[in-house]
């Protein structure tokens, strides 16, 4: 596993030489997505004839969707969104083929490299909005809370890999997947629970969720760092992300060795 | 009715170069209809908790929200591909060929790139928007409904130059993904009624950073019957912003060094 260590330290010097187009972006966001769910969640509850939702302050709500938004910018880098279909269009994979390690080890540990800075500098930038302006309204997370965040985050992280590994083997027969790539990223924000706490969706829609890949990947590791996630909901939560991990990583293997025998080497 | 023909054209060859990718037609056209029903899904949460937002009922944020898709789906197709090929144009050196055509550049490189593929969402977004106006409870007057399209044609447009304005940076900083970034990003905004801002967000929402004046200031000239100072309003923000638009493109054009940038 030497080699893992090499690429994930490779793609991590690699961010951190360019530091500034993240910290740029990720800003912009927290700003953007806080500013807008602070006016929404109190437009809503001044509706409600200023009766809030119970167990959430409009703080909070406002925290749940920064904590989401990060969630995104973590599990998914602009400069690993598409690279493995762009490997298949370009013949770059040829490359690849002839190393004596496994293409999708490879790619899992630049994506690694690559999530572990954008956590660090995430997490880094929320603590301080929260530290300052929201600690009044939602106490700084415990050790239990952190605990049970960076494992669901780290499970979400591998889980999100392989779902887009698996989208991206289809560029064998498909001149442009990223419609895919961005409708998957669609259905978390739909069914992942990115926009609104899983909590105020119909009861039946949560039955339905819970067996679902989408919660792990936003719902229930902001939960978790809110302080909200019970532990027999997080078991749950990281058994259910395993195993579609596990479904994932199987059809994305399929589907690249599928592939990879028609490939003809100068591209798809 | 020369720059009329010239934009035929344009058309005829978006629509041969989409029927060439009939899958991708299909995923384009599947990722936009999860699109949608993510603002269908998130009002309906939303008003699952509460009578009104913004002191709009849940039947007018449907509309509203219809509208942005219309104005979406309009600026995808008619704009969208031109956000990132204009910058590979502007590294390349490739603006070159643009400039010694014997039409307006701005025209040319801003109006050339046509995605047939997303016409499709176009048509699926006015149908929920009918859908959404013909189960409305109040009253709308036809001529009402017609101006309130002829708005979101101008929001589509408007669109396009707010996102074009921020991608002429590239003219002095070499790239401009960061600006689309934040733009994709701050264009949220849109998907919220107006009322719901209050003070210097507000102000600045509807006029330099016009977000709200992309979906929410037409819905709101509907349920007013003709609201003719949100009419007006959209108006002066898109003439506003054409003057920027060209101005910029001026400026950036002294700038521009050919070959590479």
């Amino acid at each position: 596993m030497k080699w893992f260590q090499s690429v994930l330290a490779g793609q991590i010097r690699l961010r951190l030489a360019y530091p500034w187009g993240f910290w740029m972006s990720l800003l912009a966001e927290l700003f953007i997505v806080g500013a807008m769910n602070w006016f929404l969640w109190n437009a809503v509850v001044d509706s409600r004839g200023g009766v809030g939702f119970e167990g959430y302050t409009t703080m909070t709500l406002v925290l749940y969707t920064m904590i989401t938004s990060i969630l995104r910018k973590v599990q998914v880098n602009s400069d690993q969104f598409a690279g493995m279909a762009e490997d298949i269009y370009t013949g770059a994979l040829n490359k690849y083929l002839v190393y004596p390690i496994p293409y999708f080890g490879f790619r899992f540990a630049m994506h690694l490299g690559s999530s572990l800075i954008s956590l660090c500098q995430s997490v880094m930038a929320l603590a301080l909005f929260w530290a300052i302006m929201a600690q009044g309204s939602q106490p700084l997370p415990g050790i239990g809370a952190m605990l049970q965040f960076l494992i669901l985050v780290f499970v979400s992280i591998a889980l999100r890999f392989v779902i887009n590994s698996a989208i991206q083997a289809t560029a064998f027969w498909f001149e442009q997947i990223w419609a895919l790539l961005v409708l998957f990223s669609f259905l978390i924000a739909l069914l992942g629970g990115q926009l609104i706490p899983l909590t105020l969706y119909p009861a039946w829609a949560q039955t339905i969720l819970a067996y679902t890949p989408f919660p792990i990947l936003a719902a229930l590791p902001a939960e978790a760092l809110l302080g909200k996630l019970l532990w027999g909901d997080f078991f749950w939560g990281l058994g259910i992300g395993g195993l579609w991990t596990l479904v994932f990583y199987g059809m994305g293997n399929l589907i690249f060795r599928m592939g990879v025998r028609n490939y003809s080497g100068i591209g798809a | 009715m020369r720059y009329l023909r010239i934009y035929l054209n344009f058309m005829r060859f978006a629509a041969s170069r989409a029927m060439q990718f009939r899958a991708e037609l299909g995923f384009r056209i599947c990722m936009d209809v999860v699109f949608y029903a993510i603002f269908l899904g998130f009002y309906k949460i939303i008003y699952s908790h509460t009578p009104s937002l913004g002191g709009w009922t849940e039947e007018q944020a449907l509309i509203f929200v219809s509208g942005f898709m219309v104005v979406d789906a309009l600026q995808m197709t008619f704009f969208a591909d031109m956000y990132h090929s204009f910058q590979i144009l502007y590294r390349q050196g490739a603006l070159d060929h643009y400039l010694t055509k014997p039409i307006s550049s701005w025209f040319f490189v801003g109006f050339r790139y046509i995605n047939f593929a997303s016409l499709a969402n176009v048509l699926i977004s006015g149908s929920i928007l009918t859908w959404a106006i013909v189960h409305y409870q109040g009253t709308l007057h036809w001529w009402a409904i017609a101006v309130y399209i002829l708005l979101l044609i101008c929001a589509a447009f408007l669109y396009f130059l707010v996102l074009f304005s921020l991608l002429m940076v590239v003219f002095w900083w070499e790239n401009a993904d960061a600006m689309m970034a934040v733009y994709f990003e701050g264009v949220n905004f849109a998907s919220r009624p107006h009322h719901i801002f209050k003070g210097f967000v507000r102000g600045m929402l509807m006029t330099f950073v016009p977000f709200s004046v992309f979906a929410s200031v037409p819905a709101q000239a509907l349920f007013e019957q003709v609201g003719w100072m949100s009419v007006l309003h959209v108006l002066l923000v898109v003439l506003l912003f054409l003057g920027i638009n060209l101005t910029v493109w001026n400026f950036g054009l002294k700038r521009y060094a050919s070959s590479l940038g």
